[in-house]
């Protein structure tokens, strides 16, 4: 009798295991981003030499910008990328534009203009607080950080139309406690965080999906 | 259990088995998902489009290659993809949810427009 019941028993499992194999399979699939700009809407992106509204002695923000984003464009645009100088004026109109564009079709430009700069700010040191007296602000040390900040005010022309089809002004703050922090440093982790977020309005953000892969 | 019980349940448990376990060539669609689970998306469209070629009628298979092409930002193939499966297979929960979440995630990026 035990050993008909284990037989019926091993008899179900082989079954279920083996139909069980065939289910659907969960995956988490890494998805690229959804552009919020219809497909192929550019075809051609020119980038510009950024105004500097605050120049300093010895970095050219505007310039390593226009190299910067230029090159991160490069990799993850199908399209052609190209260089163009800085404007004479500062907001050129319209048919400025449509004039560089020279007829070409679905071209954009990226320009705009930059200011990196930076302050130091003074602090009260957190771990100094008494636990006895928390306003005993007399016990507690100061501590100085140096704040750069970087202000982009970036604008997506049509070359077709001459007229802005996106606008945005980004800004991004590091506080470094090294005071003598120079300023291409604090360029460098500045413009990477404001290219990430560029490109994920300009390109959408890639997520993490869950989707079911069928087997039969 | 009466004795002559007991034969025809084996049986039936052991045809059960064999009818459901992984064939000895498990075919491109199910090749696709071992390639796809590996991260070999390039690989795994070419089997479900083989797939496809050898049964244009597998839900299964549209919904994949749906899938794969959503990986590779292609959202008109990819709807195109799940639109076919849904026809084959229209009360399939796994499809619905894939396709709704495909659909969705399209609008809310396109909506972020200027």
């Amino acid at each position: 009798m035990r050993a008909r019941a284990l037989v019926i028993i091993a008899a179900g499992l082989a079954a279920g295991a083996a139909c069980r194999s065939l289910d659907p399979v969960l995956v988490h699939v890494d998805m690229p981003g959804v552009s919020p700009f219809p497909p192929d809407a550019f075809a051609e992106v020119v980038v510009t030499d950024f105004r500097n509204e605050a120049p300093l002695a010895d970095l050219d923000v505007g310039h390593e910008l226009q190299a910067y984003l230029a090159e991160g464009l490069r990799r993850a645009f199908r399209g052609t990328v190209s260089l163009r100088p800085l404007p004479d004026t500062a907001a050129p109109a319209p048919a400025f534009w449509k004039d560089a564009a020279g007829g070409r079709e679905r071209l954009v430009f990226i320009t705009g203009s930059i200011r990196l700069t930076s302050e130091v700010r003074k602090a009260l040191k957190g771990s100094k607080v008494p636990i006895d007296g928390p306003f005993d602000a007399a016990k507690r040390s100061v501590i100085e950080q140096l704040r750069w900040t970087l202000v982009v005010d970036l604008a997506i022309i049509s070359g077709e139309s001459g007229e802005a089809v996106f606008a945005k002004v980004f800004r991004e703050d590091r506080d470094y406690i090294d005071l003598e922090k120079p300023a291409d440093f604090a360029f460098s982790d500045t413009s990477a965080a404001f290219r990430e977020r560029l490109f994920q309005t300009f390109l959408g953000a890639p997520t993490i999906e869950k989707r079911s892969l069928l087997r039969r | 259990m009466k004795r002559s019980v007991l034969p025809a349940v084996v049986l039936s448990g052991l045809i059960l088995a064999g009818g459901c376990a992984k064939p000895t060539d498990p075919g491109p669609l199910e090749a696709g998902v071992t390639a796809a689970r590996e991260d070999r998306w390039d690989e795994a469209v070419r089997y479900w489009t083989a797939a496809l070629e050898r049964d244009p009628g597998s839900a299964a298979a549209h919904n994949n290659l749906a899938v794969a092409l959503e990986k590779k930002g292609d959202w008109d193939g990819a709807s195109r993809e799940y639109e076919a499966a849904l026809r084959l297979a229209p009360d399939s929960p796994e499809i619905k949810v894939n396709y709704e979440s495909f659909r969705l995630r399209l609008e809310a990026g396109r909506k972020k427009g200027p």
